[in-house]
């Protein structure tokens, strides 16, 4: 989990506190469809997984995203 | 698709770009400055290359194709094909290359035909001009690739107007000493991805598909402009690229370390950034030169070039060149080949 807190981090150039795993996603500073795509990017990088943007483009919060990461083969 | 052909030469590489650029000073205007510096320091991209209204793709390929034509004293009459690959032809109806042959001063004897492709269309083009060169159909191949993609985006579109710019290239391929090996792939299940869905024979233009209304995160276009789902093409780029380069080393069994220089079609930075990451090479090996061009769509790898050139000769890595190319269909496909003995050109403007 702090692994993917700090990916959150680095990809919306915040710190990790002003991050919330609950909170809706456009809650989040700087949170768009580029960050999206910065996030889609780390999360392959630093997790070696593909999420589909399908998927990712459904979630509402990031304990969303990091529960596909957790699915994702 | 996976192919080795022989017998062939790249021997001239040329590109012209307009001379104007945008500055995005408007876009600052409208959604601040700290919004646009975001975008610039993710994509590298400070400003595109704008065409004149009335200026063509065509237009600019002819100014490369006359530039080698002028430097390399070069007979347009010993051309006997032409090839023009672009999204943004001269006419619905006929064919852009039947025009460029005629204006070009090439024989009647030329084979002409146009070939609709975005980002991967250098893949395309070296691959079909090396078809009619290793078949024996044609003995030189003037390929013309380029788009003015420009006026296809919506003015309020700061995603895909801060990335895409204008340019047009021109490459010859001939007979010679050189073997290419060649990875194509297709998946049209992507084909409304990146897409301009009115003008064709599905939809075609009417009052409707003219209308400009509010989509996605607040983007304002019509169907008659460019849309690109920027999450689904940087998913499927991050995706499929090092599989389709592992592929193309594994046919001219190359290993990768010997690769002098990865010519990828020139998306944006951080996409370049994570790739090179992804593939485990240096910076020196995967160059971004776009900064001050944009994505000039399918003739991005001649441009690369062209601004290289210098170094890349200087270091020896023309030997072993892979270009990689992808986007629009979905389509892409990487190709590997010797650009040792290839004149390249300084970048033309107009």
């Amino acid at each position: 989990m702090d692994k993917f807190k700090k990916l959150i981090a680095e990809a919306l150039e915040v710190s990790e506190s002003e991050i919330s795993m609950n909170a809706a996603l456009d809650s989040h500073p700087n949170f768009d469809s580029l960050a999206m795509v910065i996030i889609l990017a780390k999360i392959d990088e630093h997790y070696s997984k593909q999420l589909k943007a399908e998927d990712i483009r459904k979630a509402k919060t990031l304990n969303d995203i990091y529960k596909l990461v957790e699915k994702t083969k | 698709m996976k192919v080795k052909l022989n017998g062939l030469s790249i021997s001239a590489i040329a590109t012209a770009l307009p001379k104007n650029s945008d500055d995005f000073s408007e876009l600052i205007q409208k959604f601040g400055e700290k919004e646009i510096k975001r975008i610039v320091a993710s994509t590298g991209i400070t400003k595109v290359r704008v065409a004149d209204k009335g200026v063509c793709a065509s237009d600019l390929c002819e100014a490369a194709a006359r530039h080698i034509f002028k430097e390399l004293n070069n007979d347009p009459a010993a051309i006997d094909g032409i090839i023009f690959i672009s999204q943004t032809f001269d006419h619905i109806i006929p064919a852009t290359s039947a025009i460029l042959q005629d204006k070009l001063g090439l024989p009647k004897t030329a084979v002409a035909f146009d070939i609709r492709y975005g980002c991967s269309a250098y893949i395309y083009g070296i691959y079909q001009a090396s078809l009619l060169v290793s078949s024996g159909s044609c003995s030189r191949v003037l390929l013309l690739i380029g788009d003015v993609n420009t006026p296809l985006i919506n003015k309020s579109d700061k995603a895909l107007r801060m990335v895409l710019g204008d340019s047009g290239s021109a490459t010859i391929v001939e007979k010679g000493n050189d073997t290419l090996a060649f990875n194509i792939m297709t998946d049209g299940s992507g084909f409304d991805k990146l897409i301009i869905p009115s003008g064709g024979a599905r939809y075609p233009a009417n009052d409707n598909s003219k209308k400009e209304t509010e989509r996605e995160n607040g983007n304002i276009r019509s169907d008659e402009n460019l849309y690109m789902d920027g999450m689904e093409i940087t998913s499927f780029c991050l995706r499929e690229i090092p599989k389709v380069i592992d592929g193309v080393l594994e046919i001219a069994e190359w290993k990768k370390e010997e690769v002098g220089i990865f010519a990828l079609h020139q998306t944006n930075k951080f996409i370049i950034d994570f790739l090179r990451k992804k593939m485990q090479v240096h910076p020196e090996v995967v160059p971004f030169v776009i900064f001050e061009t944009g994505n000039t769509g399918p003739a991005t790898i001649p441009h690369l070039f062209c601004v290289e050139h210098k170094r890349l000769k200087n270091e020896n890595r023309l030997s072993k060149t892979v270009m990689c190319g992808y986007g629009v269909g979905l389509s892409w496909g990487a190709i590997t080949a010797n650009l040792s003995n290839t004149r390249f050109f300084d970048t033309i403007e107009l």
